[in-house]
């Protein structure tokens, strides 16, 4: 028995249901970007590494450029629209100057967003876990370091009344973290 | 109040007392739309009845085309035309270099043609969409007959290489300038008299931008008109060229740049697919779409450095630098794209005496074509290469005469200045570059890091310091009259400016309200600024080699003045300066190296800069930081390579490592401002400062750390397994 | 970026899945997290006729951890593995390789039955699974058999899988504490230019038996033999896991070579690897 080479795609996107039938070929940010004009997840590579495609899936960061629409028929999805422009982490990019030309960010924004929920403590990460965890959004612009500054700005803003203690927590650990480099310096 | 608040000061409240924009951390007014996704890329837009196109490209670096059939494609579902060469006649060439030193690039080609490097347009398919105009771009069948390749810039001079080209200067070699401060007699008594002579070959290799935004396209013809959407950074550059080559005249010619995902220089030039796109959709009289695939850029998408270096210094028993010499073979890759000449024969070359006072100099620039990727700008564009020869060469002069590198660097400076004339002819505006030098060293703590490194090497630990001291001329002006600013007021007292510049990340938008804010005595936030659109914007040049700041900023604020002068609702004035801006700089960097596995650490980097006035902090440091990534990219782990047929080994970022967020060190950013007396602000481009001081740094600072070893030079990028096997040959001498 | 058109079928049953791998036409190929194989299809280095989905059968993606073995369905995500509770601390050197291995997005996606058929020469999961003698059960529509991951991986790309046959779970027998995973980057890729996994158990002070598995070096993961007979019985000390980092270097493969990377720097590269997982994998057998 053969497969369709058309597919009819039932998906919910940022709380609103679509139906569609597209060629079983289109991948999911292909779906989201010409089917439903939601342009803010982009395309910035072809071998699944730079991570500008990031959207949620059912509640998950993943690339939308390496699963197909049809895998996403009967999910729910968030894309960078679905976050209201005033969400924590969009915030925290703009105030930390975390973006300059912005064709990473919406990808970018999405990671953080679920580094965040993953972490037990968001307000407590280090510079080197915050940038383990984004080993998979490539930013040509930043250098990243505003952007790890943004991660920890909107830790703080998530872990709420207790921010200046994980402030505290978390520099301390980065000082460690630099106390233990110098000590492999021997200094 | 957030972090960034409180460095602007408490924001711009509107109030009776003017609060000085210039100078603060203000956040940016371009981030609202892009966190949000409401950006809008070529690739976002989308016209009714569009179409898309896709490029069919040589798979082979240098044959001839015997024949091409696209009976099979032009048959395939969805497919509007398919067009080669033929269907190009007619329109003229795209712009080449000055002089007509060699060949500009063509734009499409035909049977009897001959294709020269791995990824040149051969034809174009157009269909109703991208997928099927993939699929019918695979069956356009071409028949190749392939010749011998040659991609290495010295191979490709020797008489017996592969020619390119029919008519350049000699075989492959398409310049042979000699840059000398007189008539090359005060170099050869330098160096007669010389001490020591120190020399070495190096390599600035290849490098691909990879603007995370691909190349593309979305041509719209009405009638007798022509709107273009193009990732550009130079969008009135663009419609004077496409003016040209359609012969249409440039006021029925639109060019909107919109929003662009990064350039840092490869997106200034025109290129032949995007051209081939814009006729293709007058020839349909249809909207036509045209984006790049990402592995496809690292073909078609100009690349950057590719030179290798042969320079030598001659110096003094005390270490005084007296004269550089020797020879640079530059590679333009296999068609010659306006600037890339320029980038050895303008920004390199003339820049190799740095912040140093050196007498002479006497060095011959070859030119050379070859079966790879055209050269074009990319950040720094012969300033990082200059910067790197010279640094370099300092560090080995340090090993020679047994001074401590910095010592070295200190006896050379020129002094403080208002006004320095290299022996390369180039004028400094000014700069204090020991002051820079010593506030990074203050920074680094050097003697301490000096004394540490003692101590790691009593313990086989593998410490290495590094530095760089640069100068990078900004504020190009490539003709005259300079880029346009014009400044409107609306009846409620909103302004508007509209400038020539074309920013790609750099947050104008911001920084220009900033000085229109300042200049008119109006708050921050009822200021628009507006560019990238020929349309609405006045001429200019676009934005590319630090000059925004400079060219745009003076244009916005002369504009303001006329303004107020003028009393009138609306104002335009051009940018006049009084000539390039020599920002500065001091990069230290200290990083580890693991003899087991020969990898590199970086451990710190401190960036001290001095771009004169500072209009937005934030945006410079933003740039430094960028600019630092790219440059460790360099000394790390980027380059381009080609096998020994020319074909691309390094097409994908699985092949090419761009630098991730764990591969970037934290920079410690420090400042030292000399102003500019050049333009009414005293500011100097900086965009690209990051990318010109950290290379050198971090190259220096590894040498330095193997330096127990006695190894005297390696070449860019310093993998592991090349500092690897290094160490241990270098182990089996000892 | 766009691949070559195909049928899709989604799977509501295993069964449905291995009737539509026995009678489709033309090349079928089962999807599951897509990770591997979308990735080649939009380079069309993959033309599949058809893709059978099995990435939403639940029943093969459980992860059962018991004091005997853990079984794993084929489909089970990384991401599932890295937040199972249980797996991690049943399995150390697991919890080492699902850190560097990719990036969470594509850890959220790609599963461990996934990397195991498309056998990469460099991944990191199935040096893991190599070192701890996972076995393999594979599904076809008539028959279910069982294999040894070792014999299952062929060589580069290369499986034992028929062209009607698919992977349902991996078994990992139990091991003790003292297991780590050690990796050498591709610095564009992030592949391992060299993974080690070592497993050792140390009985009343004397390694009782080592377990060595080196990925990204050759054609297919390997187990370091040699090096594993020379620590049997050997004291965990220095010197012995230094001879058999050296003998780990010295294992008679052809290493792979690259612009990346030279055979002979790989096979250093495991030597020194497996030295680091060696000393690790101690120091957690001894102080878990």
């Amino acid at each position: 028995m053969a497969g369709a080479r058309e597919v009819l795609i039932d998906v919910t996107v940022n709380g609103q249901a679509y139906r569609r039938t597209v060629p079983a070929r289109t991948l999911l940010v292909h779906f989201l970007r010409e089917e439903l004009r939601l342009t803010g997840t982009h395309v910035g590579c072809d071998t699944t590494q730079c991570g500008a495609c990031t959207v949620d899936m059912d509640g998950v960061a993943v690339k939308s450029c390496t699963v197909l629409a049809a895998q996403a028929s009967g999910h729910q999805l968030t894309t960078i629209e679905g976050l209201g422009g005033r969400h924590p982490v969009q915030r925290a990019f703009h105030e930390e100057h975390a973006l300059q030309c912005g064709y990473c960010t919406p990808g970018m924004v999405m990671a953080v967003r679920q580094l965040l929920a993953d972490s037990p403590d968001p307000a407590a990460l280090t510079d080197e876990e915050i940038r383990a965890a984004l080993v998979g959004n490539l930013c040509r612009c930043t250098g990243y370091q505003n952007i790890v500054a943004a991660v920890k700005a909107a830790g703080r803003a998530a872990a709420g009344r207790d921010a200046s203690a994980r402030r505290d927590a978390s520099a301390r650990r980065d000082a460690s973290a630099r106390q233990d480099a110098s000590a492999r310096r021997g200094a | 109040m957030t972090g960034a608040e409180a460095r602007a000061g408490g924001g711009a409240a509107a109030c009776a007392q003017a609060v000085t924009m210039v100078g603060k951390a203000v956040p940016r007014s371009e981030d609202a739309a892009l966190v949000a996704g409401q950006g809008q890329f070529v690739d976002d837009l989308t016209v009714p009845g569009l179409l898309y196109a896709h490029v069919v490209r040589s798979p082979h670096a240098h044959a001839r085309i015997a024949a091409i059939d696209a009976a099979a494609a032009r048959s395939a579902p969805g497919v509007a035309g398919v067009f080669t060469a033929d269907d190009m006649r007619g329109i003229g060439p795209l712009p080449g270099p000055p002089d007509g030193i060699g060949p500009a690039l063509p734009l499409l080609r035909a049977p009897g043609d001959r294709v020269r490097w791995v990824g040149e347009p051969v034809a174009l398919v157009v269909a109703d969409g991208p997928a099927r105009a993939a699929d019918a771009a695979e069956l356009v069948e071409v028949d190749y007959e392939p010749l011998p390749a040659v991609t290495d810039p010295v191979r490709a001079a020797a008489p017996d290489a592969p020619v390119l080209h029919e008519g350049l200067l000699a075989g492959n070699v398409c310049f042979r300038r000699r840059l000398t401060s007189g008539d090359g007699g005060d170099t050869a008594a330098a160096f007669a008299a010389a001490r020591y002579r120190v020399g070495q070959r190096m390599i600035s290799q290849r490098l691909a931008p990879v603007a995370l935004e691909p190349r593309g396209v979305l041509a719209e013809p009405a009638g007798d008109r022509l709107h273009v959407r193009i990732g550009t950074q130079r969008p009135h550059g663009v419609r004077a060229w496409l003016s040209q080559m359609f012969g249409i005249p440039a006021d029925a010619v639109r060019v909107t740049a919109g929003d662009v995902g990064g350039g840092f220089g490869a997106k200034g030039p025109l290129y032949p697919d995007q051209v081939a796109v814009i006729a293709a959709a007058r020839l349909l009289g249809r909207p036509v779409k045209w984006i790049e695939e990402r592995g496809e850029s690292f073909l078609a998408t100009t690349h950057g450095r590719d030179q290798v270096a042969d320079l030598e210094m001659a110096v003094s028993a005390d270490g005084t630098i007296l004269a550089i010499r020797g020879t640079v073979h530059a590679s333009m890759g296999a068609y010659l794209t306006p600037n890339a000449a320029n980038t050895v024969l303008s920004r390199m070359a003339p820049l190799l005496p740095q912040t140093y006072d050196i007498g002479s100099i006497d060095v011959e620039l070859i030119g050379v074509v070859a079966n790879t990727t055209p050269i074009g700008p990319y950040r720094g564009a012969g300033r990082p290469e200059a910067a790197y020869y010279t640094e370099r060469l300092v560090d080995l002069v340090a090993l020679e005469t047994g001074l401590d590198p910095a010592e070295v660097r200190r006896r050379n400076f020129i002094p403080p200045h208002s006004g320095h004339r290299t022996c390369t002819g180039q004028h400094y505006d000014s700069g204090n570059y020991r002051a820079a030098f010593d506030t990074a060293l203050a920074l680094a703590g050097y003697e301490e890091l000096r004394r540490e490194q003692r101590r790691a090497r009593e313990r086989g630990q593998l410490i290495g310091i590094g530095m760089c001291c640069f100068v990078e001329p900004g504020g190009i002006m490539p003709g005259d009259p300079g880029d346009r600013a014009t400044v409107t007021r609306d009846p409620s007292g909103k302004v508007t400016v509209a400038v020539g510049t074309s920013a790609h990340g750099q947050g104008h938008r911001t920084a220009f309200a900033q000085l229109a804010a300042d200049a008119l005595g109006v708050p921050f936030e009822d200021v628009t600024v507006i560019f990238g659109d020929t349309a609405a914007a006045p001429f200019g040049y676009g934005t590319f080699g630090s000059r925004s700041a400079v060219a745009g900023g003076t244009a916005v604020v002369r504009a303001c003045q006329a303004l107020l002068a003028g009393g009138g609702t609306t104002a335009t004035a051009a940018a006049e300066t009084g000539g390039v801006t020599f920002a500065s700089g001091s990069y230290l960097c200290v990083v580890e190296v693991d003899p087991d596995t020969g990898r590199v650490r970086i451990d710190r980097v401190i960036a001290v800069d001095d771009c004169g006035r500072v209009i937005n902090p934030l945006l410079v440091e933003g740039q430094v930081h960028g600019g630092v990534a790219q440059g460790v990219g360099q000394a790390l782990q980027e380059r381009v390579c080609y096998d020994a047929d020319g074909q691309p080994l390094s097409a994908s970022l699985l092949d090419y490592a761009v630098p991730a967020a764990t591969q970037v060190p934290f920079v410690e950013t420090g400042r030292v401002e000399t102003l500019s007396p050049l333009n009414p602000l005293g500011v100097k481009g900086m965009g690209e400062s990051g990318t010109i001081g950290v290379t050198p740094a971090v190259v220096n600072a590894v040498m330095d750390a193997l330096r127990p070893y006695g190894i005297r030079h390696l070449d860019m990028p310093l993998t592991a397994e090349k500092v690897w096997t290094a160490i241990q040959g270098a182990r089996q001498v000892y | 970026m766009y691949a070559a058109e195909f049928g899709y079928q989604r799977a509501g049953s295993v069964v449905h899945a291995l009737a539509a791998l026995a009678d489709g036409a033309g090349e079928v190929k089962v999807l599951a997290g897509g990770q591997s194989l979308l990735p080649m299809m939009k380079l069309r280095l993959a033309m599949p006729d058809l893709l059978v989905d099995i990435g939403g059968l639940a029943e093969l993606a459980t992860i059962e951890v018991s004091p005997q073995r853990t079984v794993l369905g084929a489909v089970a995500t990384y991401r599932s593995l890295e937040r199972d509770p249980l797996a991690g601390k049943a399995f150390p050197a697991m919890a080492d390789a699902l850190a560097v291995l990719a990036d969470p997005q594509v850890r959220a996606r790609g599963t461990v039955g996934g990397a195991v058929a498309h056998a990469d020469p460099a991944a990191d999961l199935p040096a893991v699974l190599l070192a701890l003698d996972a076995e393999l059960t594979v599904a076809r529509r008539s028959a279910t058999r069982t294999v040894p991951i070792d014999q299952f991986l062929r060589g580069v790309f290369a499986t034992d899988l028929a062209e009607d046959e698919v992977l349902t779970r991996i078994t990992v027998p139990a091991a003790g504490p003292g297991q780590a995973y050690q990796k050498f980057e591709q610095p564009a890729s992030h592949l391992p230019l060299a993974g080690v996994c070592a497993a050792v158990e140390v009985t009343e002070g004397v390694i009782s038996s080592a377990r060595i598995a080196v990925t990204g070096v050759a054609g297919r993961p390997f187990r370091a033999r040699r090096a594993e007979r020379a620590l049997a019985g050997a004291p965990p000390d220095p010197d012995a896991l230094r001879s058999a980092a050296a003998l780990v270097r010295e294992e008679p493969v052809q290493p792979l070579q690259d612009q990346h990377a030279g055979g002979q720097f790989r096979l250093h590269l495991a030597g020194v690897l497996a030295g680091r997982a060696l000393a690790r994998a101690v120091a957690r057998a001894v102080r878990p």
